[in-house]
């Protein structure tokens, strides 16, 4: 049976994983991490880099270092959170050719499913080498609350990356299925994400027969630890500003160091009351003389700043639970999930909301990944011991007269799902209509995101009102939206699989897929390469070594100095080699002219 | 050996025959007594106890003396399905069909497809059959009939007191047999809808089961249905009691008294294959209950075969319709919503499935029996129509009323009354006869908007238009019943005069009443009477000057009139 990884593709940290003999396992990136950081850079030199490298060249390099791509994934270049984001990092985002987003590193633009691809396929790498084969299935969580255009951009981002991404599933059910995997409970849970970039809480009903039942999803996909670092980066620059009468925000590399210095004592106070943040020679004046960064902050602080948006969430869980029709008492367990659920005070309000202390047993970081895999495992499993039942987190419903917007498939409606509505033409003589298919919670269609649109025509003239079309929405267990218009009288019928729109044509999604795969081979090659180099420079090293007391021993035979002479040379061919570079071939050669050099010195010696 | 065909054909009897007369063996005889054009070979295998050879003798015989004709017949309409299955199949045998009933239904050869199971999906159902296991298969047929018949707690199979520890275990388990994801890699075809088609059903059973309030709402709804059928049953057994007395007694009552007989026996039938199926005994009222929520019936049907336009019939003529001026960019507005459970673009057949068919059937049945028995204790007590043995009969039914009443049987009540008071009462009875058909009334307006309600809650419009109405009918000074109407028309945009009838209605009864006021005001705004809404938002403004809500309303108004 082929392998199924699953992924947790976060805003600022990511992780994968894998089913193995029934046991779900966080496998670890090179560096031995279970997380690697959601971030990539390219070089001067044009090299790309990903993860906890690429997060530390960031001070450096911050124009060229992607953070939080998954906050603009599937968004619209006029959306207010592009404009937030563009006011907040240091890399260059520009608008793409479809009102979509794209990111510019270096010389080159990226449309941002590409700059997730890079995350994605380091994520399949470190699986692969952990497996030791191929791996092409996944299933890529998501936050709950993301509509159908940011599903469908993170499906393309695995696409690009090479991936088979046989289901997107939320985030907080992920963690949900990690919870109460192999537990046999009956329980009712409410799963509080509050990850790096976005927040989520999912309601659950759990059943020991193996049945996850999302009951409910809220969540905000603009709202996690990014918001709560710029806080601290916010307080820090007004302070700076008023000792020194600076504004830091002109620097770049100052607000890099800001940036990670804010994050770091994020992290520190959460177990610490107060913390010094320390930046000697952040900005120099312009009388040469360096300035320095030094103040303290203590948890109350940090608390206080960021209260509203802690505020934010918990509003969003009391509503929640208040659309479920559940009591605070329904709830028999709650799970937290993402980093930022290690903040005291985040913990502190949610035990008030739900008058219960949050469950302890899992691990906030790596849990979506394991559910990840679950699902991943479960779905191509023979029979499965476990089933996902997801919800719909929007209403869909179409456009009608006046701008306004008629909900078909109400949000938390569990899929798979359908619905039909009829409606009727407005003007006289109208023969074709057009079906405009949204999805979101205002009245008001344009407020809404549009996901997809077609035209039934054919219709009989006549006046308004007489001709009728029954609509009919459906979606399936991978969530992928079907409508389709159907004209009572004459059975004309037209119909469409919404493929949300990531931002990115099918085309340029392949070419992205190639050029990635291009880049993939081209990595391994550089990576065999240094292989060797290594395996080279290791060999040069001992025969360097031995070469003295060799030289001792063999100088009074007959062969003796020709052989050192030759060992000498095969030395110095192979460093030119390394030098200069040769085809894999040679290279071969030259470490066989290595290995049988070093061989013959140990005989020696012996 | 010759085969006679396949063993899903049906044969047929010619018929014109002397079967006494005939030269048949008693096999052959007992093979055309059961041959009805309904049973298929391979049910008569079942039902004669014959060995397949010996029933294909006896059936080669009965071709050649050219008494019955074999062969695959188109569909003969399916009159009475509920006597095939008062045939059990005898025990001795294993059957090679499968024993629920029904899957049987959907076995047979000479049933039509489920209703909204499209020609094209029929043929990949049949690919997509070879993808699964027998047992998959008939797992899928069994519980896609029962889907779509039985009412929500034999559909997740748990009694009506179910625990919602209980009801939640049936449900998961269920889902995890019919989600899609079960078959997940699996080419299965067209069965892959009919799964989706189970799973939203059983969802949609456990969701409306698993929260006390809408499953409180549930069980009065399945108790008013019962109710409201059992007022349909009296009503027609006194306008049956009404035609007896213009004819001659004896034939009608020997008539009544067969009837009455045959109605029982199909009755009893029915309900067994019914019980049988779904392993809980569950009274006969309750076995007649349709699915639910009731195939939109009337008033989304039939008017969908003669559209009428929104027509503001009764207006005042300076309103002129095309006063409606809507935005060129928008299309479409919306308007009646079909069941849910009805599947995309497929219009509900009238005959329903054969399962609801089956039931149909099986509540003709009751009617019958309980209009017979009706007739025939009237018929006894009577044998010449005595006035003065009328106003007895009359206090009879009064009597039976009142212990009804006791019984909260309102639908019951009514009927009895109805036969009271036309068999003629005493003036103090007839005071009595009275309140009680107030109460009556009164109760079953009660239920009939709570039935309104519900069916609007589920988005079926065309029901809860159907019980708003009945309730405006149960009690016409009911100001909520009548409002409920009128907004039930705005919602399906249909007949808005309606609509404005029953909001002035609302309106006349309660006037103090900002919410009605709304509501004709909305209508007024939907018909294109921007004056008219105009001066109703005005009148409402006068009694609550500042209700933002109207004023809105009131400023829609204005902008139209531009």
């Amino acid at each position: 049976m082929e392998r199924v990884i699953g992924i947790d593709l976060g805003t600022t940290n990511s992780c994968v994983s894998v089913v193995e003999e029934g046991v779900p396992v966080v496998i670890p990136n090179r560096g031995g991490y279970k997380t690697t950081p959601s971030i990539v850079a390219v070089t001067e030199a044009g090299k790309r880099l990903i993860g906890h490298i690429a997060k530390r060249q960031a001070i450096t390099n911050s124009e060229n270092t992607v953070i939080a791509a998954k906050r603009l994934i599937g968004r619209k270049w006029n959306s207010p959170q592009v404009a937030t984001s563009i006011a907040m990092y240091q890399y260059h985002i520009v608008e793409g050719p479809h009102a979509d987003v794209r990111i510019q590193l270096r010389e080159k633009i990226y449309s941002v499913p590409e700059v997730s691809a890079m995350i994605l396929q380091e994520m399949k790498i470190i699986a692969e080498d952990y497996l030791g084969e191929e791996v092409t299935k996944a299933v890529i969580t998501c936050p709950a609350y993301f509509n159908d255009n940011q599903r469908q951009a993170t499906k393309d981002s695995g696409l690009i990356a090479g991936l088979d991404v046989i289901r997107v599933i939320n985030e907080p059910t992920a963690a949900a299925l990690a919870y109460g995997f192999g537990k046999k409970i009956d329980r009712l849970v409410a799963v509080y994400d509050l990850g790096g970039g976005t927040f989520d809480i999912s309601l659950l009903e759990i059943g020991s027969e193996g049945v996850f039942k999302v009951v409910s999803t809220a969540g905000d996909t603009f709202l996690g630890g990014e918001d709560f670092d710029a806080r601290i980066i916010d307080w820090l620059l007004a302070e700076f500003q008023a000792q020194h009468g600076v504004d830091l925000r002109q620097d770049r590399m100052a607000m890099q160091r800001l940036k990670d210095a804010a994050e770091k004592a994020k992290c520190e106070l959460s177990a610490t009351r107060q913390t010094e943040i320390n930046l000697p020679f952040i900005i120099s004046t312009g009388r040469n003389e360096a300035l320095h960064l030094q103040c303290q902050i203590t948890r109350d602080k940090l608390e206080e700043l960021t209260g509203d948006l802690v505020q934010q969430t918990i509003d969003i869980c009391a509503n929640t639970l208040d659309e479920a029709g559940l009591d605070v008492e329904d709830i028999e367990d709650v799970v937290l999930v993402g980093g930022m659920t290690r903040m005291p005070k985040v913990q502190e309000r949610v035990a008030d909301l739900f008058k219960r202390e949050p469950c302890k047993g899992v691990h906030p970081d790596e849990v979506v990944a394991l559910g990840a895999g679950i699902q991943g495992s479960m779905l191509v499993a023979e029979k499965s011991d476990v089933m996902l039942l997801d919800v719909t987190p929007h209403t869909l419903g179409i456009m009608v007269v006046g701008g306004f917007f008629e909900p078909l498939i109400p949000k938390d409606t569990t899929v798979p799902t359908s619905q039909t509505k009829t409606f009727t033409t407005v003007r006289d003589n109208q023969t074709a209509v057009k079906i405009l298919v949204l999805q979101g919670e205002s009245d008001k269609a344009e407020e809404n995101e549009l996901l997809g649109e077609f035209v039934l025509t054919g219709l009989r003239r006549a006046p308004k009102g007489e001709v009728e079309i029954d609509v009919s929405f459906e979606i399936n267990a991978d969530g992928i939206v079907a409508v389709s218009a159907r004209d009572l009288e004459n059975g004309q019928e037209q119909s469409i699989t919404v493929t949300a729109s990531s931002g990115l044509t099918k085309e340029e999604v392949k070419e992205m897929a190639e050029n990635s795969h291009e880049y993939l081979v081209e990595r391994r090659r550089g990576e065999e390469t240094e292989k060797t180099s290594q395996e080279a420079e290791t060999l040069i090293g001992e025969i360097e070594r031995y070469m003295p007391q060799v030289e001792e021993i063999v100088r009074g035979s007959e062969h003796g100095p020709e052989a050192i002479t030759k060992a000498k040379e095969v030395v110095e061919h192979a460093r030119g080699a390394m030098r200069s570079g040769v085809p894999d071939a040679e290279m071969k050669e030259i470490l066989d002219s290595l290995r049988r050099t070093l061989r013959m010195f140990k005989a020696v010696l012996t | 050996m010759p085969r006679t065909g396949s063993r899903n054909d049906v044969p047929r009897r010619i018929g014109g025959e002397r079967i006494r007369e005939l030269p048949l063996t008693p096999a052959e005889g007992r093979v055309l007594a059961q041959i009805d054009g309904l049973t298929s070979v391979a049910d008569l295998e079942l039902v004669t106890g014959l060995t397949a050879d010996e029933l294909d003798l006896a059936l080669t015989r009965l071709v050649e003396l050219r008494l019955i004709q074999t062969g695959a017949t188109a569909a003969i309409p399916v009159r009475l399905p509920a006597v095939r299955h008062a045939v059990a199949p005898p025990p001795r045998r294993t059957s090679p069909q499968p024993p629920a009933p029904e899957s049987r239904q959907t076995a047979g050869p000479i049933q039509p497809l489920p209703a909204d199971e499209s020609p094209a999906g029929a043929a990949d159902a049949r690919d997509a059959d070879e993808a699964l296991s027998p047992e998959e298969r008939r797992r899928i047929e069994t519980f896609l009939m029962r889907a779509e018949s039985v009412d929500f707690y034999r559909l997740l199979g748990v009694s009506r007191g179910a625990e919602r520890a209980e009801i939640r275990s049936a449900y998961f388990g269920l889902a995890k047999e019919f989600h899609p994801d079960a078959y997940y890699g699996r080419d299965i075809g067209e069965a892959r809808h009919r799964l989706e088609r189970i799973f939203r059903q059983i969802t949609r059973a456990y969701e409306v089961l698993s929260r006390a309030k809408s499953r409180r709402e549930y069980d009065e709804y399945i108790k008013g249905q019962a109710i409201l059928q059992g007022r349909d049953e009296e009503e027609q057994a006194w306008q049956a009691e009404e035609q007896r007395r213009q004819t001659p007694y004896g034939a009608k009552a020997t008539e009544a008294a067969r009837d009455a007989a045959h109605a029982k026996q199909e009755a009893a039938a029915t309900r067994d294959a019914a019980t049988s199926a779904a392993s809980s005994p569950v009274s006969p009222v309750l076995d007649e209950l349709p699915s639910w929520p009731p195939p939109a019936t009337t008033p989304s049907t039939t008017t969908a075969a003669t559209p009428q336009p929104p027509s503001p019939t009764g207006a005042p003529a300076s309103e002129p319709p095309s006063a409606t001026t809507p935005s060129a960019s928008t299309a479409a507005t919306p308007r009646t919503v079909p069941p849910p459970g009805t599947p995309a673009g497929v219009p509900p057949s009238p005959a329903g499935t054969p399962a609801v068919g089956a039931r149909r059937s099986a509540a003709d049945g009751w009617q019958r029996l309980r209009m017979a028995r009706q007739l025939a204790s009237v018929l006894r007590r009577s044998g010449a129509p005595e006035p003065a043995k009328d106003e007895k009969r009359g206090t009879d039914y009064l009597t039976d009323a009142e212990a009804a009443a006791k019984n909260e049987e309102w639908g019951r009540v009514f009927g009895l009354l109805e036969a009271a008071e036309k068999l003629g009462l005493s003036e103090a009875e007839l005071t009595r006869a009275s309140e009680l058909r107030e109460r009556a009334t009164r109760e079953l307006a009660r239920i009939s908007f709570n039935q309104a309600r519900f069916s609007e809650g589920t988005g079926d419009l065309g029901a809860a238009l159907q019980h708003a109405e009945n309730a405006c009918r149960y009690g016409p000074d009911n100001a909520e019943c009548w409002d409920a109407t009128a907004r039930l028309w705005l919602r399906i945009g249909r007949e808005l005069h309606k609509a404005r009838d029953a909001a002035a209605k609302a309106i006349l009864l309660a006037p103090q009443s900002i919410a009605f006021r709304m509501t004709l005001i909305r209508v007024y705004l939907a018909a294109g009477l921007p004056k008219n809404a105009r001066r109703e938002a005005e009148a409402a403004l006068a009694l609550k000057p500042d209700d933002k809500q109207v004023k809105a309303l009131l400023a829609e108004a204005r902008e139209q009139h531009e």
